[in-house]
């Protein structure tokens, strides 16, 4: 029989009384539910044996970061154990010459950001609340933001892996070195799976060198459409450009770029001094052909990274927000960003949109009052846009009655059999995943 | 008997002309790029994705294993039918089925040339970014496969950062979408692990790729060196001075005189290696950056230094790079192609440790590989005729592996693992590792039945099934014609 | 002609099946694939260089035995050699193609098409005097209207399509057919050939006043007889030889600087006579002295280098690579070199222009579906040039684009470039 008392001290035995516990307060709570017990592991092997334990009694795991992005996901089916990585946050390895990067899981981004700047280089994570984000987390979430357009999102640039498999075996996927075809390609797999296939370990990423000049531009223009072209066409000739974001007017407004209501296009220039000169010469000559006009820069600018759209969202466990607020993401085609951003104004009166033009991916704020029918509008937008709608946070309440990953993907029959492989017990995120997986 | 079954209803779904069953016939399919050889019971060639899926049942009723095939320039074994059974080919899928500039996104059919994508798209000013030497014969589904490389993948990636969504045929004989409808798809990233599973988990029907605008500005820049040694220390300090070009290729004293005699691309034969670098982006950075590379190659001890701006020159300095692998065929009957890798700090030394390794066994070798990325492909020259020379030639090739292992690398960068490498698997993965990726194997259905003998070790021989149907057609026997 | 030409002599093992050497030389990288016009039309491995030549290897290891089947797969080649010119590893596929076509014949397993074949090669195509007459039927199939009614009929459309042309006054001058105005600055002199001085005499008529307008002496040496090439490319390389030896006889004695030839297929076959008489003690050295002598004559007018005419006809002309021009000689510049030159002249590529028509020799006889399907993919990307003419460098390329154009419908003239060279000179007042 598993009692709460059981399991903790068992835990205790794994990780040390210190770092084992009852939760302390709510925020290990996932979508309002509090776990029994919460463990810091301080090696993979403890992680791999916590796993071990959990596996062999059928207890739920929900590995965690920082909890920035504890909020994706659907309601868990069960959640005994939050498997808290922080204490495993150090630097394995890094060779600059190499270009690569190894580091354990619980690493902040912001550490990882100021270890690799005194080499003058930049891993290009890029999540929504970047300095207290973890590796481990952004990689499980796939969470990303505009600098996408010119590194990549992490399947680009992760190059190997240390998982513990739900059954407690460390694994290690791909390798350090930058170009590898050894085996399957199962970072890929892991990234965006949400702790549902394993708890990642810690990860190796390719680097780059720091841009020498950055730099950032924003125009106000008359439509969506004016903005993505301006932004296409600025990709298409090759310009610097390292992020760019369309802002709906209240978006803008939320960033202090008051331009009545103008969309507004944010683009981050990064290269050397003479082509981000170039290149911001270029997209002013482009935007004004479409009658734009400079608009008050942020700020932040010079920023490394752009600014964001909204306040920080609601913590997983700690819903201090706003209960009505919602955080969603759509991907259309690109073609269809002007469509879909007009769709998401017709679907909710306060939303404040920001796209990502030239990858098709729309980020949406807004409140809903009305029991989740803002989010079934805006999920008939993204469809008609010819997309979906992922929602990132809303309240637990409203999640009961849908999947924030909206229907289940044409290939979901293979992804609930590698579910079933890889944790056929059930006890990693059980329910959180696309499907309920 | 079962056999004659098999190709009768192979025919039947597929039309009786795009079955091939001849000795004679099964023979040509019997090799790729490789050494290795297997050969099949029977070749198919359908025209569409249920015609792929109807063969994939008929093999999977017959219990016999399916291996996909593209154009056989692979260099791992990937299309090569250890265990017989069908081989499904795949030139007739060749269709570009759309190409949306707009989006910058084309879908494909796995028949189609890599090359010809860029073709296709060349009037939008777009391309397709992964040029694996092949580039010209090579297929998309191959190259999904295996996830290939080249040398541009220095800059933008390998295949798997390039494709963005797949139709496939499961081993159960059925068609799934895996990805592409839009930039992210919620759910497991199936099209990320597909690529680059060797024809393991499922046969590609359909790829949806992205497509790159054209550079604005490309410069070449050929840097002759004496030694090999200093070739290898500037690539190092060319990365560590936080230049990434485009590409950077190197090529030693044997590949340069094979490639002179082949295409005479003007490359001096008396050096000791060239580099190969190619800046692209605009015209500030590519001016900027080749000034920076040429400093550093001088600092090394460059001896010359080309500069390719016309699209001829930098064609014809590319020329002899691209036709670098079949031009070895002037200089040995056979040889041997590695493919490791290791942390762009350990060239030079891996690089020594190789010569040293085949001076040793007695062999020449040619070095042409992807140095900016560490990807050394060491092409050891042997005639397979002479009694032992294979085995000994994989020995070496093992321990040339070794070398890059030890070196923190890999046992293979962009080849794939094939048959040959396997049971180097071992050598950077451990049980664990190797059993969960089994386990994606299992939630496909693939077990045996997709490519068999291929990526994980086993103790069986590629090529049994061959010696016997060799033989049968040296009788022409019975068994040989159904 | 005082003594006939000796129908077949032995040759050297070595020219009967192929050399291991060169069969090795291949590694099988495929880059030959999308060069190769059969296996493009067809995808498959078989109908392929590089499945040929693993074949070929079978077979002269005795792996795989000459069935119909397998001999059908090098019966389907078109020996363009279009494979040789982009391979990097230089296997010589048109020495092994013929090596190994001479092993199968050589074998006694040969089927019956092939003897048939070889048999008209040697007893007809090698003896003037029976061509003559074929030419002749020919002639009158054409003259009498009986081709324009057959090639209306559907159910013969397809079958007597690729009839040679035969039509205009047949070449028959022998000795010096033409001499400069000015100085003599070289000699030289034409092969005449087979088929050429039956089928297109004009072109033999045009090349003198070509080479005499730019101070060559012209002689055509009495002596000379067919090239050998079409016996050399189907197996039989006895006749191949023999008709070799007569030639390096007949020119060696004309004492010119060179052998101008302006069939591709000939020029290619005569380039390579010191390869094919290597093994003959008394024959090997002239044979290669000869050899080294020979010159297509795009290649000999852009080396000269030819006097531009001074002004020409508009025309939208379209350049067809001859195989054995392009691919087995190496010579793509020189004719277009020509071309470009004549003033008036606008050169209008079409897609592919290196890739063979479906013409090949006895190809389009022999395997007439796969040389129609060639040619119907080859019209059409003519016919997207709006070329008014479609200029080419060899016999049998003219003949089945003249074909082509009859069977599409296409209103195009078809020339040998050096045709258009002579109307040029002609256009600007230049005379011989």
């Amino acid at each position: 029989m598993v009692t709460q008392a059981s399991v903790l001290q068992q835990l205790a035995a794994i990780a040390g009384p210190e770092h084992a516990g009852p939760p302390q307060a709510e925020e290990y709570a996932v979508d309002g539910l509090p776990p029994s017990a919460v463990v810091r592991p301080g090696s993979y092997e403890q992680a791999a044996e916590v796993l071990r334990y959990a596996n062999s009694e059928r207890l739920a795991v929900i590995p965690r970061g920082a909890g920035t992005l504890m909020a994706l996901g659907n309601v868990p089916r069960a959640y005994d154990i939050a498997l808290c990585l922080s204490r495993l946050d150090e630097i394995v390895e890094h060779e600059p010459a190499d270009l690569t990067v190894t580091c354990q899981a619980g690493i902040s981004l912001g550490r990882l950001r100021e270890h690799l700047a005194a080499a003058g280089q930049m891993a290009p994570l890029d999540p929504t609340l970047p300095a207290q984000a973890t590796a481990g987390g952004v990689l499980a979430a796939n969470a990303y933001g505009p600098y996408r357009l010119a590194y990549g999102t992490a399947r680009d640039f992760t190059i190997g892996m240390r998982v513990a498999t739900a059954d407690g075996r460390i694994t290690r996927a791909g390798g350090r070195v930058v170009k590898n075809v050894a085996g399957y390609d199962l970072c890929k797999l892991y990234i965006g799976s949400l702790g549902t296939l394993g708890v990642i370990l810690e990860a190796t990423f390719k680097v780059r060198p720091r841009p020498r000049e950055e730099g950032e531009l924003a125009f106000a223009l008359p439509g969506a459409a004016d903005a993505c072209g301006v932004a296409a066409e600025a990709e298409r000739r090759g310009l610097s450009v390292a992020a760019a974001q369309v802002l709906n007017p209240a978006a803008a407004q939320a960033l202090g770029l008051s331009a009545g209501a103008a969309i507004v296009l944010v683009l981050n220039l990064a290269g050397t001094p003479a082509a981000v000169a170039r290149s911001a010469r270029e997209i002013a000559a482009l935007a004004a052909e479409r009658g734009g006009r400079a608009a008050t820069s942020p700020p932040q600018a010079g920023a490394q990274h752009p600014p964001e759209a909204d306040p920080p969202p609601a913590g997983a466990g700690a819903p201090t927000g706003d209960s009505r607020a919602v955080v969603g993401w759509l991907s259309v085609l690109p073609s269809r960003v002007p469509e879909a951003m007009a769709a998401i104004e017709a679907s909710a009166a306060d939303a404040r949109t920001s796209a990502y033009p030239t990858a098709g991916v729309l980020r949406v704020r807004c409140t809903t009052g009305d029991g989740g029918e803002t989010l079934r509008r805006l999920r008939e937008a993204a469809r008609e846009a010819g997309g979906r709608l992922v929602i990132e946070s809303c309240a637990p309440a409203l999640k009961r009655d849908l999947d924030v990953f909206g229907d289940p993907p044409a290939a979901f029959e293979l992804m609930r059999r590698v579910k079933q492989q890889f944790d056929p017990n059930g006890i990693l995120s059980p329910g959180r995943y696309v499907g309920r997986l | 008997m079962a056999r004659r079954n098999l190709i009768r209803e192979l025919q039947s779904a597929c039309g009786k002309k795009w079955v091939l069953h001849a000795p004679e016939d099964l023979l040509v399919y019997e090799y790729d790029g490789t050494i290795e050889r297997g050969m099949p019971e029977a070749v198919v060639l359908p025209d569409s994705a249920e015609q792929v899926a109807a063969a994939v049942r008929i093999a999977r009723r017959h219990g016999v294993a399916v291996t996909a095939r593209g154009a056989g320039t692979g260099l791992s074994g990937g299309a090569i039918p250890c265990d017989g059974g069908v081989v499904i080919a795949t030139p007739r899928l060749n269709r570009i089925l759309e190409l949306d500039p707009e989006n910058r996104r084309a879908v494909v059919e796995p028949g189609v040339v890599n090359l010809d994508i860029s073709v296709a798209a060349a009037a939008y000013g777009l391309y397709y970014a992964p040029d694996p030497s092949s580039q010209k014969a090579c297929t998309i589904g191959g190259n999904v496969a295996e996830n290939a490389g080249g040398p541009h993948c220095l800059r933008y990636g390998a295949t798997t950062n390039h494709i963005l969504g797949l139709e496939i045929v499961t081993a159960d004989g059925e068609i799934v979408q895996a990805g592409g409808e839009t930039g992210e798809a919620p759910g497991y990233d199936l099209t990320g692990v597909l690529v680059g599973s060797e024809g393991t988990l499922a046969i590609i029907t359909k790829a949806v790729v992205r497509l790159l605008p054209r550079p604005e500005s490309i410069i070449t820049l050929l840097a002759i060196f004496d030694e090999v040694n200093q070739a290898s220390r500037a690539v190092s300090a060319i990365i560590a001075a936080g230049i990434v070009p485009a590409a950077l290729e190197m090529m030693d004293k044997y590949t340069m005189q094979a490639v002179e005699a082949a295409v005479h691309a003007g490359y001096p034969p008396d050096a000791g290696a060239v580099l190969l670098i190619e800046v692209e982006g605009l015209a500030e950075e590519t001016a900027e950056e080749s000034r920076a590379v040429q400093e550093v190659c001088r600092d090394l001890g460059a001896r010359e230094l080309r500069i390719g701006l016309s699209p001829e020159d930098r064609e014809r300095l590319w020329a002899g790079r691209k036709g670098a692998l079949g031009a070895l065929g002037r200089l040995a009957p056979s040889y041997y192609i590695l493919d490791g890798v290791v942390p762009r700090t350990r060239l030079p030394a891996v690089l020594d440790g190789v010569y040293a390794a085949c001076e040793r066994y007695g062999f020449r070798v040619a070095n042409v590989f992807h140095a900016g990325d560490g990807n050394l492909h060491p092409n050891v020259l042997f005639d397979e005729r002479v009694p032992g020379a294979t085995e000994r030639v994989l020995d070496l090739g093992g321990e040339i592996m070794r070398l890059c292992v030890d070196a923190g690398g890999s046992i293979t960068g962009e080849h794939g693992v094939g048959y040959e490498k396997r049971n180097y698997m071992s050598w950077i993965f451990s049980e664990d590792d190797m059993e969960v990726m089994a386990r994606l194997k299992a939630a496909f259905g693939a077990e045996e039945r997709l490519n068999p003998g291929k990526v994980f070790p086993t103790s069986k021989g590629c090529g049994e099934v061959s010696s016997r149907m060799r033989a049968a057609i040296a009788r022409a026997g019975p068994d040989a014609y159904i | 002609m005082a003594t006939p030409p000796p129908i077949r002599a032995p040759v050297g093992a070595r020219l009967i099946a192929p050399s291991e050497t060169d069969l090795s030389r291949c590694v099988r990288c495929g880059l030959c694939l999308q060069h190769c016009p059969t296996y493009l039309a067809t995808g498959l491995e078989t109908e392929s260089p590089r499945g040929r030549l693993y074949l070929m290897r079978a077979l002269a290891e005795g792996v795989a035995q000459p069935t119909a089947n397998a001999v059908g797969h090098l019966d389907q080649c078109l020996q363009c050699r279009n494979c040789e010119a982009v391979c990097p590893s230089g296997v010589p596929y048109g020495r092994v193609m013929e090596a190994a076509r001479a092993q199968v014949l050589a074998g006694g397993r040969a089927p019956l098409s092939w003897r048939l074949r070889a048999l008209f090669l040697r007893q007809v195509i090698a003896r003037p005097g029976r061509l003559a007459l074929v030419a002749a039927a020919l002639r009158l199939y054409r003259a009498c209207g009986l081709r324009a009614v057959a090639e209306r009929i559907p159910v013969l459309r397809d079958r007597v399509l690729f009839a040679p042309t035969v039509a205009g006054r047949p070449f028959r001058r022998t000795g010096v057919i033409a001499r400069p105005q000015g100085a003599v600055q070289r000699r030289v002199a034409l092969l005449t050939g087979c088929i050429m001085p039956l089928a297109y005499g004009r072109v033999h008529e045009a090349t003198a006043r070509v080479l005499a307008l730019n101070g060559c002496e012209v002689t055509a040496p009495a002596e000379q007889v067919c090239c050998g090439a079409l016996h050399a490319h189907n197996g039989d390389r006895e006749t191949a030889a023999a008709l070799a030896r007569r030639n390096v006889d007949a020119f060696l004695a004309a004492g010119a600087d060179a052998v101008v030839v302006n069939s591709a297929g000939c020029g290619a076959a005569m380039k390579e006579y010191g390869a094919l008489l290597a093994e003959e003690p008394d024959y090997a050295e002239k044979a290669r002295r000869l050899a080294e002598t020979v010159r297509d004559v795009h290649e000999f007018l852009a080396d000269l280098p030819f006097a531009p005419p001074a002004s020409g006809p508009e025309l939208t002309v379209t350049y067809q690579d001859s195989c054995h021009l392009a691919h087995a000689q190496g010579i793509a510049g020189a004719p277009r070199l020509i071309l470009a030159a004549i003033p008036g002249l606008r050169l209008l590529e079409m897609a592919h222009a290196d890739r063979c028509c479906g013409s090949a020799g006895v190809y389009s006889l022999t395997q007439p579906q796969m040389s129609l399907r060639l040619l119907d993919e080859k019209m059409r990307e003519i016919a997207a040039t709006g070329a008014a003419v479609i200029a080419t460098a060899n016999p049998g390329c003219m003949s089945q684009l003249e074909a082509g154009a009859r069977r599409h419908g296409l209103r195009v003239r078809v020339a040998h470039a050096v045709e258009l060279l002579d109307e040029a000179y002609r256009d600007s007042g230049a005379g011989v």
